[in-house]
Parts: C-alpha cells; sequence; structure tokens
C-alpha cells in the first residue's frame, strides 16, 4: 500500500487513496517542532483515543495536512463509524465528545464530519462520500482513507 | 471564495453531498439514537453555512457586475 506521488499543484491525484498510519507519518509528518508535525500529533492522539474508546470505522482525510504545504492550516476528515458506533456513543460521554465538531477543532485541530456505515447501508442514495474531493479553487484532488 | 461559474457548480456539488450525508445521519438516528442527532449535525451545518456563504457571496458579486455593465 502506497500513495501516489503528488501533483504540481501540491495535491494527491484524485481519488480516495488507502493507506496506513505509518505511511501517513513518513509522507506527512513533517520535521519536529514544526506545525505539521503539531497536526500530525494532535490526529495521532485523536486516532489513541478513538482506539480506547473502541471506536473503529474509515477516516478520510482532506485539507491542507495531505497536500505538499509546508506550513498546513488543518486537517478536515469524514469519519465513517463502524456498525454497533451509536451504541458506544451513547454509553461513553467521553467518546462522544470525540465526535464533537467544535471539542474536534479545539483539541485535535481538525473539522470532522461524523457518518456511520450503517447510515451508507440504509440510504446509499444520499452517502456519496465526494464531499472533500475538490480543492479550495475547486479542482479534483485526491484523499487519503485510513482505518481506524 | 467561488470565482467562475464551474467552481459555483462544484460548490453545489458539494452542497448536495454534504445535504445528503446529513440527511442520512438524521434519518438513521431518529430510528436508533435520536439523541445523538445533534452531535452528528453540527460539523454538517458549519460546513453548509460555509458554502452557502460563499454561493451567496458569488452570486450578489455577478448582480454588481452585471449592473455596472448595463
Amino acid at each position: 500500500m502506497a500513495l501516489p506521488d503528488f501533483r504540481d499543484d501540491g495535491w494527491l491525484p484524485a481519488g480516495h487513496h488507502p493507506t496506513t498510519w505509518e505511511e501517513l507519518v513518513v509522507v506527512f509528518g513533517g520535521q519536529p517542532e514544526t506545525k505539521r508535525r503539531r497536526i500530525m500529533e494532535r490526529l495521532l492522539l485523536c486516532r489513541d483515543r478513538a482506539r480506547e474508546y473502541n471506536i473503529t470505522g474509515r477516516l478520510l482525510l482532506n485539507g491542507s495536512f495531505i497536500s505538499t504545504k509546508a506550513e498546513p492550516g488543518d486537517f478536515d476528515a469524514i469519519f465513517v463509524g463502524d456498525e454497533g458506533i451509536e451504541d458506544i456513543l451513547m454509553e461513553n460521554t467521553e467518546a462522544r465528545l470525540l465526535l464533537n465538531y467544535q471539542v474536534c477543532k479545539e483539541i485535535y485541530g481538525g473539522d470532522l464530519l461524523f457518518f456511520s456505515a450503517a447510515a451508507a447501508r440504509k440510504y446509499p442514495e444520499f452517502c456519496r462520500l465526494d464531499g472533500f474531493d475538490y480543492s479550495k479553487d475547486k479542482r479534483p484532488k485526491g484523499l487519503v482513507e485510513l482505518k481506524i | 471564495m467561488i470565482e467562475t461559474p464551474e467552481q459555483l457548480e462544484i460548490a453545489l456539488n458539494q452542497t448536495a453531498s454534504f445535504k445528503g450525508m446529513l440527511e442520512a445521519m438524521q434519518r438513521h438516528l431518529a430510528e436508533t439514537q435520536p439523541a445523538l442527532i445533534p452531535l452528528a449535525s453540527e460539523g454538517y451545518e458549519k460546513q453548509l453555512n460555509q458554502l452557502q456563504a460563499d454561493i451567496c457571496d458569488y452570486l450578489l458579486r455577478q448582480r454588481t457586475t452585471t449592473q455596472k455593465a448595463a
């Protein structure tokens, strides 16, 4: 599993590209004491908290963090929780906070949209998952997909 | 910022995508865990508000440009 080469405009080619956390750190982790490294550390913290609460699913990563930009602003993400995530969230306040938009922005430094695999199964006609497939100048671009 | 008709079209598609996902989540949670609807909705609402503001801004700028040309 390897990410494709970046385009000249700094984005990955169009598509959702599966990768591992190890490759993510190598490609996008940046140097120590940089903003890129701080974003990565907060993203890893978010992942670790999710694992701690037994939250599993797919994370579609977007934003300048997954471009070649030296000083990225943030990450945006769509998290598609696996079947049964609703029960975990109802039972655990801290797990709910992990998916709270404002908390995620403040603590983990990202804009997170929460979706569920069960909703995708029941309402496939509504589930395009392509909302982040274009750059701010509206060009098609690639996203990075990870398992939590 | 939206500057061309092509970018407007993409913004409208993004709006449709996020609205669809929000609708699916709200319908699903209404059947399973309604208490989670506010949690799931907030991020989509923020994204949609931003997109709609960009679209309105573009349309208003277009109107001004058209009026000046006339």
